[in-house]
């Protein structure tokens, strides 16, 4: 038996080996090739790059001879069509190989290297590096750079004439402000560290580049203020980061899956926003950032549960307007989970708490109802949900016509006919806008409240008790890098609290997190209370 | 310590009042009336004494073992037969004080409340929120307990304060009419709630700091004598004579909540609340046995030996009683010397044979 089965293992293993191999990219940073270096012939290096990059429409060879004394060098100039500033080019590369170059080398008795030389004295472009490595001159040339390769050197000159189309900084979408900075991240990498360097230009803001994706090269910076951000947050976060070995990177939700705490979980436990100033307000805490090339979205860890009720302008705006705005939005955030399964349990089991005249007018509702209301609460939920739905991926120009259809047919009609209640529309509604307050968690509402609608439909309000607590202290469980996500919640600071249900002042606020920055943890001086001059100045001034 | 979560004493003082409070809030009234009269009040503070006495010595023991329970250090103190012995008794009784618990929490939600669902629903709903609590480990329990005990105080607060206009203080007079005994013998009951500090000898072993078990303990107990005072003299001055008919008193005193004209019936939101507290009350009893028996039988995980332990507290919980006069009979009657040996009259021994044989820590060797 085993012999049999060995023999087939074996079998198979040659077959293994003997198929054909089918070669892998050997692009941009994939050190593990062992890369090739450039040779003396300018038609071998040539031949060895399009080996290797594929002699696409795209990638694009001007071919230059300069005039050196006593012969005619040959050099090629290698780009990606539209990736590159042609214009600059044009003035910055070819103009002075072509004409400068032969001035300089007659002017010089001696030089070591052309190279070196055109590097130094000729060229008037503003990045240029030289390379030998095939592989990395391919991954610059890829990325939009253009590379100077010349005969008889070994060494080529990449060139940073990068330009490509982006779109410009806007105003965010999904996170708007009334005060406070507008602007948002775009899909650019280099756009997006400038708009933080403008945020932050002390020297502690740091950016470790990798990158991530065998096919998509895609640049990740993690992102982090030197001196705040706990050192073993930012080497974990790296680890996290640099474990990914995949083909692709298209958007930071790719990260974001690949390196949470709690993959099963409902809630997340990575950050993530569209705006620079949340993100320089959270490296300012001490917390990470991970920005990726292609995603107007940044990622921030340790994301902790009560980021869930605060907005950018929660700090922007006086104390009074953020502390009153985030109870209500704790309330909503509550209620949106809670409320369909309490009004299941109190009908169902508890009608004396609902007053007594409002009771006869919804027991004369519910006569004729067909659907029980467990039931009822669970379809008409999903209803909404595919309405939301659909008012996201509809085309706007037939926008007016769903919002008729929906309010009006599926609303009013709907009890018109008697099919349901007009409370539990009114539920509904209710908790379909909370949902919104909280826009990263809107779509995992639906799960929690149903199944705390069914567990009150089966055991009243103890049903819904316990499941409040099962989802707390699931919640409770989470871990967020290494930070407790209900902190300072559960477990309770009391004096960490100061920024959690309300907003206490500004002035107020003088330490970081002590569960987030664990060394640095002075903000601000204290005493910084704003208070009017002595009696005596401000009578002399007026 | 052998679970590896470490709680802080302030943690510990909540864990200890979440224990206390929910179920003693609820029979204690009762229990003290009948005996004690309108001196209940003074039964509370006979309690609240002994409670201090007893957490106390357990404090002690705790201090003298630091990051063991009691079912380790009671090996070394006695030996392998006789401190397995003890060990079996302390997983024995946090399941069966849990099986009551979990009895008494369904019986009154059924009889209260839900006339029609069958009480092993209940029974068995409990269960599951305490086994699945347990098994995310003590530092989860103490974070959901972070945020429970303060709604149960909360709500507790509300019932009180809205009380007070309905009060009538003539009640309570005259003091000591019968003498001193009735008091004591009120007492008697109601020492068995306040010695559930008992937990604290399984949970002293994953305090951070050990020495500081016997201020934790001494600050619970007199928080929970505060309490246990107030709801009695609440009960008593609402309620008068009424109180010896009520099984529940104090959620009738919840039924008779009226803020103004508008809101009224709202004892179910208050039971709601209570009803929290008594899961994690049971879920921190199931914590201690699940540790004992896992301790016992020498394992090094608890996972399977929490679900076990759940199945036989389901099935004790529906079997051992008949119905909710039994129960109430038992607890008064015939359950407290048994409760007030393991939770006192062992650790009393178990403290002596430690300072006879001078084993563990003392207090010398610590400076």
């Amino acid at each position: 038996m085993r012999k049999i089965l060995n023999m087939i293992l074996r079998r198979v293993k040659e077959a293994e080996s003997n198929r054909p191999r089918v070669p892998e990219p050997a692009v941009g940073r994939d050190k593990a090739q062992g890369p090739p270096y450039l040779t003396r012939d300018l038609d071998n290096n040539l031949k060895i790059i399009f080996d290797i990059a594929g002699r696409n429409p795209d990638l694009i060879v001007r071919h230059m001879e300069i005039n050196l004394p006593g012969e005619a060098r040959r050099c090629a100039l290698l780009f990606l069509d539209e990736m590159v500033d042609s214009e600059l080019m044009g003035s910055m590369i070819i103009e002075p190989v072509l004409k400068e170059l032969p001035q300089v080398i007659k002017s010089r008795r001696a030089y070591t290297s052309l190279v070196d030389v055109i590097e130094k004295n000729v060229l008037t472009i503003p990045g240029v590096r030289q390379f030998a490595s095939v592989s990395e001159i391919i991954g610059e040339v890829l990325r939009g750079n253009s590379a100077l390769l010349l005969d008889k050197e070994n060494k080529a000159l990449i060139c940073a004439n990068r330009a490509y189309e982006v779109r410009s900084v806007e105003e965010p979408t999904l996170e708007t402000v009334v005060r406070g900075p507008k602007e948002g991240f775009t899909e650019s990498l280099s756009t997006n560290m400038a708009l933080l360097r403008r945020k932050i230009a002390g020297p502690n803001l740091r950016f470790d580049q990798l990158w991530i994706g065998k096919y998509s090269q895609t640049r990740v910076a993690v992102t982090y203020i030197y001196g705040i951000a706990d050192r073993g947050l930012v080497e974990e976060v790296k680890k996290r980061v640099s474990r990914i070995s995949i083909d692709g990177v298209l958007d930071s939700g790719y990260i974001e899956q690949l390196i949470e705490d709690a993959p099963y979980s409902l809630f997340p436990t990575v950050g993530n926003t569209e705006k620079p100033d949340v993100v320089a307000a959270r490296l300012l805490e001490g917390k990470v950032a991970v920005l990726v090339d292609g995603s107007p979205v940044a990622l921030t860890v340790p994301r902790l549960f009560y980021e869930t009720i605060q907005t950018p302008e929660d700090y922007y705006s006086r104390p009074y307007n953020s502390s009153v705005l985030r109870i209500i939005r704790l309330f909503f955030f509550i209620s949106t989970v809670v409320l369909p399964g309490f009004y299941v349990a109190v009908v169902n089991y508890h009608p004396e708490l609902i007053p007594r005249r409002l009771i006869i007018t919804m027991a004369g509702d519910r006569e004729g109802v067909p659907l029980p209301l467990v039931l009822e609460v669970v379809v008409f939920g999903i209803i909404f949900e595919g309405l939301r739905e659909a008012g996201v991926r509809m085309p706007r120009a037939v926008g007016s016509a769903i919002t008729i259809v929906g309010a009006l047919l599926i609303g009013q009609a709907t009890v018109d006919a008697g099919l349901v209640t007009s409370s539990t529309v009114i539920v509904t509604a209710f908790v379909g806008i909370a949902g919104f307050i909280t826009p990263g968690l809107t779509d995992i509402f639906i799960i929690i409240r149903f199944f705390l609608v069914f567990l009150s439909g089966v055991l009243g309000i103890s049903g819904l008790i316990m499941g409040i607590l099962v989802l707390y202290a699931h919640m409770c469980s989470l871990r967020s890098f290494g930070v407790p996500y209900m902190a300072p919640i559960a477990p309770l600071n009391f004096s960490q609290l100061k920024d959690v249900y309300i907003r206490a002042p500004l002035w107020h606020l003088t330490t970081r997190p002590s569960f987030i920055a664990k060394e640095n943890r002075r903000r601000m001086k204290e005493g910084l209370k704003p208070e009017p001059p002595e009696k005596g100045n401000n009578s002399s001034r007026k | 310590m052998f679970e590896g979560s470490k709680i802080s004493s302030r943690q510990a003082v909540f864990l200890i009042t979440t224990v206390i409070v929910p179920t003693s809030i609820l029979f204690l009234p009762h229990m003290i009336y009948v005996a004690a009269k309108r001196d209940a009040w003074l039964s509370v503070l006979a309690i609240t004494l002994f409670g201090l006495g007893v957490g106390d010595i357990i404090g002690r023991l705790g201090r003298r073992f630091p990051g063991q329970t009691v079912v380790q250090y009671s090996r070394r103190l006695l030996g392998p037969v006789l401190g397995g012995a003890v060990g079996l008794v302390y997983a024995g009784f946090f399941i069966y004080i849990n099986a009551f618990v979990v009895r008494e929490f369904s019986e009154m939600l059924v009889t209260n409340y839900y006339k029609e669902t069958p009480q092993v629903v209940f029974v068995l709903g409990i269960v599951f929120v305490a086994v699945y609590i347990v098994w995310y480990g003590l530092e989860v329990l103490t974070r959901v307990n972070d945020m429970v005990l303060p709604l149960v105080l909360i709500m507790l607060g509300v019932l009180l304060i809205t009380s007070v206009p309905i009060a009538e203080p003539e009640n309570l007079l005259p003091v000591l009419d019968n003498g001193v005994g009735p008091v004591l013998q009120g007492a008697v009951p109601a020492a068995v709630f306040f010695d559930e500090t008992v937990i604290m000898l399984v949970l002293i072993s994953n305090l951070t700091r050990p020495a500081e078990a016997r201020v934790a303990i001494a600050k619970a107990v007199l928080l929970v004598g505060l309490i246990q005072l107030l709801v009695v003299v609440t009960v008593v001055t609402v309620l008068g004579t009424l109180t010896e008919n009520q099984l529940y008193p104090t959620l009738h005193l919840a039924r008779h909540l009226r803020v103004g004209p508008y809101l009224a019936n709202v004892d179910p939101l208050i039971l709601l609340i209570w009803i929290l507290g008594g899961f994690l009350k049971v879920t921190i009893f199931h914590y201690c046995a699940t540790i004992c028996a896992a301790q016992l039988l020498g394992l090094s995980g608890y996972g399977l030996v929490s679900v076990v332990n759940g199945a036989i507290l389901s099935i004790l919980a529906v079997v051992l009683w008949e119905d909710a006069i039994e129960l109430s009979y038992q607890i008064s009657r015939i359950i407290p010397p048994f409760f007030l040996a393991v939770q006192a009259g062992i650790p009393v021994l178990l403290l002596a044979v430690a300072f006879f044989k001078r084993q563990g820590v003392t207090a010398g060797d610590r400076n």
